[in-house]
């Protein structure tokens, strides 16, 4: 196990060189000029900017410039940022706990919620209860995030007055963002772990386990959901990235700082290093989140070991 | 279960009791159960949103907080020589004050300048500088401050801004005595005293030289009745009072430190979000305000619309003149004058709550010259007259062709909402005299692209300034690849802008912008659509706040919050 772990650690060597000059490439092949932009409404004349221009290496050879960036990159330096000139790491280290307290308890709500709902789905099977949970489960998905976080805003900071509709700090500043992102979540993980759930429910060993007497919790939690759950491990996975992605739109509406906006401004603002900075932790992000949904397949299914 | 069907059409409470009670479950199993999920759901929520600072709230102490709804962020730097941003400048100008304050348009009281003297030939700027004047590190404010302050927008290690724009043809600056300081231009630039007014705060050279611009630019050091107390970026800024301040400009209510304790700004970039939250009390004054939210606010008791007028030059398309296309003839241009609706933009745009405009100058502006508004009118029949007698007629699909050209035009914008409400405006009223209109939107990058190759023939500008001398900007040759989008270069036109600038004389500097104005409508190489107005509101509890010159800078020095 630990050298297939080890193994896979390796792996995220080629894909972040992979990925950082993909990100390299593309910023430089779709039209913008990141000095031009500098200077928000008002932009600079074309003498100023080339001196800006050359003040930061801008003007250097593509291959240049990419090598710089690497040769610093790969000893930890992950230059600055072009408007602010602040480290990278400082300003990504500055708003990645917000986005990872926003996304991993967007991501606990849904599992908590999204499994439990799904697994009353499953034993309510037929009834009004599995028709009304399905029924959520659509409204959940084809709720856009922006719009469930406007009208939970209207509502509970607006009309009622109970939770602050903007900012970070606090559990009340959490709830809201997180349960907006987590619905889409929820919905998708309830409909998967019913689905599996009555897949797995209809099975011979179900039947065996009831026939030996074994106690029905027993029976749902240990038999029918452990196996129920490799499908949905795969989702968590996924849903994590589809969470990230989310955070950018939630951040801007309860105006809480977070990696999402960074990469958002970074890259309408052609800031180069800030860009490679945030994509760089994203694919780690990636390919550790991979990597822990892999090994808890083999946590929960013994028929999976790594050679 | 197995055994069961779905076809069966159970109860649910039947169903759902088979199944839990074949749980069976006793007591004991069932607390615990219930337990590990609510710990499980309450660490997941509680557990992991602990620990994070809280922005200050409203505190019932005499003073109080006020809470800024900033609608635009900051752009990474609290620096105000290196900033761009005006909503940088709406914080930083209450830690950092500038020698004169503008609080009307032309009107210029003492600020760190107790009084100033500038050479008719608008070169020399005199300044007087107020004494006992200390900085938030404790170093005394001299001319020395001045010069360094001016110095280092010249510096190319600074990388100044908008200051470097503002400061002008900067030569440099003379330290007469400790409080006497002469400001030196290598021409006459009439426009320096309001420039004063925001990117050119003054700052503290120690604190600059012991922090380094980095960390400066995240903690900047003043003299103003406000201190700098922390950033969280993308979050909000606090700055807290200065209990040393006392030596507040003549023409405000007060001398002393500042009536609040604190101020919180907030980014609350989403409109509909900052408007709620000034309902909801969670901010008390918020800037940038949906004209849609104007009337409701209006008739609100709890809640006070300012409005207010900027100066400088507004809403206005400017015509590609070299344009190989149909810009370039002399006829288009003047059947857009005559063609484009201006009170029907200014309905679809802006709900009717915008003036339209006659000139590129807005009216509170210093020489606004009132004839303009009759040198062209909203006439469709005008202008089709006019197209008529050029040769353009009216061929399929009514678009007017000649030579076998279509009388089209490429108009790309910035992809905001309120670009494309105007653009399409135009483009309607347009449409109605045969001339047809392209409109692109385009990210804003992309948009920059397109302008620096000069590919357009109709371009969106506005630009708020406190000094006629923004005409020069917009329409002087030496600026065809920053604003002088229309690429107009008129020598005469040229002469008159250099002279206008680098003059005092108030009657002079009118009479010649008259000449301008009049000029760029005759040459029709900008169609003036609308004015630029400032939309802020605040619950009424707050009072005291001014609205500077410019209607962007809020003053915060006099506020206080009425219980």
């Amino acid at each position: 196990m630990l050298s297939y772990i080890a193994h896979r650690m390796l792996q995220l060597i080629p894909v972040l060189v992979g990925i950082s000059v993909l990100t390299f490439l593309m910023l430089h092949l779709i039209p913008g000029d990141p000095v031009l932009l500098f200077a928000g409404d008002k932009p600079l004349t074309e003498a100023r900017a080339a001196v800006i221009r050359h003040q930061l290496g801008l003007d250097r050879p593509l291959w240049v410039q990419y090598g710089d960036y690497a040769g610093h990159a790969v000893r930890g330096d992950l230059g600055r940022g072009l408007r602010s000139q602040r480290p990278v790491l400082d300003s990504i280290l500055e708003v990645l706990p917000g986005t990872a307290k926003l996304t991993l308890t967007a991501l606990a709500l849904a599992a908590a919620a999204g499994i439990t709902l799904g697994i009353l789905a499953a034993l309510a099977h037929g009834t009004w209860l599995d028709t009304a949970v399905m029924t959520l489960a659509i409204l959940g998905i084809s709720m856009p995030v922006f719009y469930s976080s406007l009208l939970m805003i209207l509502l509970f900071s607006f009309r009622l007055g109970w939770l602050p509709a903007t900012g970070q700090g606090g559990w009340e500043r959490l709830v809201m963002p997180a349960t907006a992102l987590a619905l889409i979540s929820t919905s998708v993980l309830a409909r998967l772990v019913r689905s599996g759930m009555l897949g797995v429910l209809r099975q011979e060993y179900i039947v065996t386990a009831r026939a030996k007497g074994l106690a029905g919790r027993v029976v749902v939690l240990r038999h029918a959901l452990k196996n129920a759950l490799i499908p949905t491990i795969t989702m968590l996975g996924l849903q994590l990235g589809a969470l990230l992605g989310g955070a950018v739109v939630t951040e801007t509406i309860f105006s809480r700082p977070g990696i999402g906006r960074l990469a958002v401004d970074a890259i309408l603002a052609r800031d180069l290093p800030l860009v490679q900075g945030t994509v760089l932790v994203a694919a780690v992000t990636y390919v550790l989140v991979n990597l822990l949904v892999d090994v808890a397949y083999a946590a929960v299914d013994p028929r999976i070991r790594f050679g | 279960m197995a055994t069961r069907g779905h076809e069966d059409d159970a109860s649910i409470t039947e169903t759902l009791g088979t199944a839990l009670r074949s749980w069976r479950l006793d007591r004991r199993e069932l607390l615990v159960l219930a337990g590990s999920w609510i710990g499980a759901a309450g660490l997941a929520a509680a557990g992991l949103a602990g620990g994070s600072p809280r922005p200050a709230e409203a505190s019932p102490t005499p003073g109080g907080t006020l809470v800024y709804g900033l609608g635009f962020d900051l752009d990474d730097t609290m620096d105000p020589q290196v900033t761009n941003f005006d909503s940088t400048i709406r914080v930083t100008l209450n830690i950092c004050e500038p020698l004169v304050w503008e609080p009307t348009p032309g009107r210029f009281v003492p600020g760190l300048a107790d009084s100033w003297e500038v050479s008719p030939d608008a070169k020399t700027y005199t300044f007087r500088l107020k004494k006992g004047v200390k900085f938030h590190d404790g170093t005394p404010f001299t001319a020395e401050a001045v010069k360094f302050t001016m110095d280092r927008v010249v510096e190319p290690a600074t990388k100044a801004g908008q200051s470097h724009d503002q400061l002008g043809p900067y030569d440099h600056t003379q330290i007469v005595d400790d409080y006497t300081v002469k400001i030196v231009m290598k021409e006459g630039y009439a426009p320096l005293l309001t420039n004063l007014n925001g990117y050119l705060g003054i700052v503290s050279p120690t604190a600059v030289k012991k922090m380094g611009l980095a960390d400066f630019s995240r903690h900047p050091v003043g003299t103003g009745p406000f201190i700098f107390k922390e950033w969280v970026a993308k979050d909000h800024i606090t700055i807290v009072r200065n209990p040393d301040y006392n030596w507040g400009s003549s023409f405000f209510k007060h001398r002393g430190p500042a009536y609040l304790d604190q101020v919180v700004f907030k980014i609350i970039t989403e409109g509909s979000v900052r408007t709620g939250t000034l309902k909801s009390g969670e901010t008390q004054y918020i800037d940038d305000l949906d004209p849609l939210e104007f009337s409701a606010l209006k008739r609100d008791p709890r809640f006070v619309v300012i409005q207010q007028g900027q100066p400088g030059s507004g809403f206005v398309l400017l015509l590609n003149v070299t344009s190989k296309g149909p810009a370039g003839d002399l006829a288009v241009r003047q059947a857009l004058e005559y063609g484009v609706d201006r009170e029907g933009l200014n309905r679809s745009a802006f709900i009717g709550l915008n003036k339209a405009a006659w000139s590129p100058l807005m009216r509170p502006t210093f020489a606004y010259d009132p004839a303009t508004e009759k040198v062209y009118s909203f006439n469709p029949a005008r202008a089709k007259q006019i197209l008529d007698e050029a040769g353009w007629k009216v061929g399929t699909g009514g678009i007017r062709e000649k030579d076998g050209r279509k009388l089209t035009l490429d108009f790309p914008i910035i992809s905001r909402p309120r670009d494309r409400a105007m653009a399409e405006s135009v483009q309607a009223s347009a449409r109605e005299v045969g001339v047809d209109i392209n409109v692109t939107p385009l990210e804003r990058a992309a948009f920059r692209d397109v302008v620096r190759q000069k590919r357009f023939d109709i371009n969106f500008m506005w630009f708020s300034y406190g000094d006629p001398d923004v005409l020069r900007t917009l329409f002087h040759s030496a600026n065809v690849d920053a604003f002088n989008r229309g690429q107009y270069k008129v020598p005469e036109v040229d002469k008159m802008l250099e002279q206008a600038a680098a003059m005092t004389n108030k009657n002079a500097r009118a009479s010649l912008y008259a000449k301008i104005q009049q000029r760029v409508l005759k040459d029709a190489v900008t169609v003036p659509l609308v004015d630029t107005i400032t939309y802020n509101a605040k619950r009424a509890e707050v009072q005291g706040e001014t609205l500077d010159a410019l209607a962007s800078y809020v003053w915060l020095y006099d506020v206080t919050i009425k219980k």
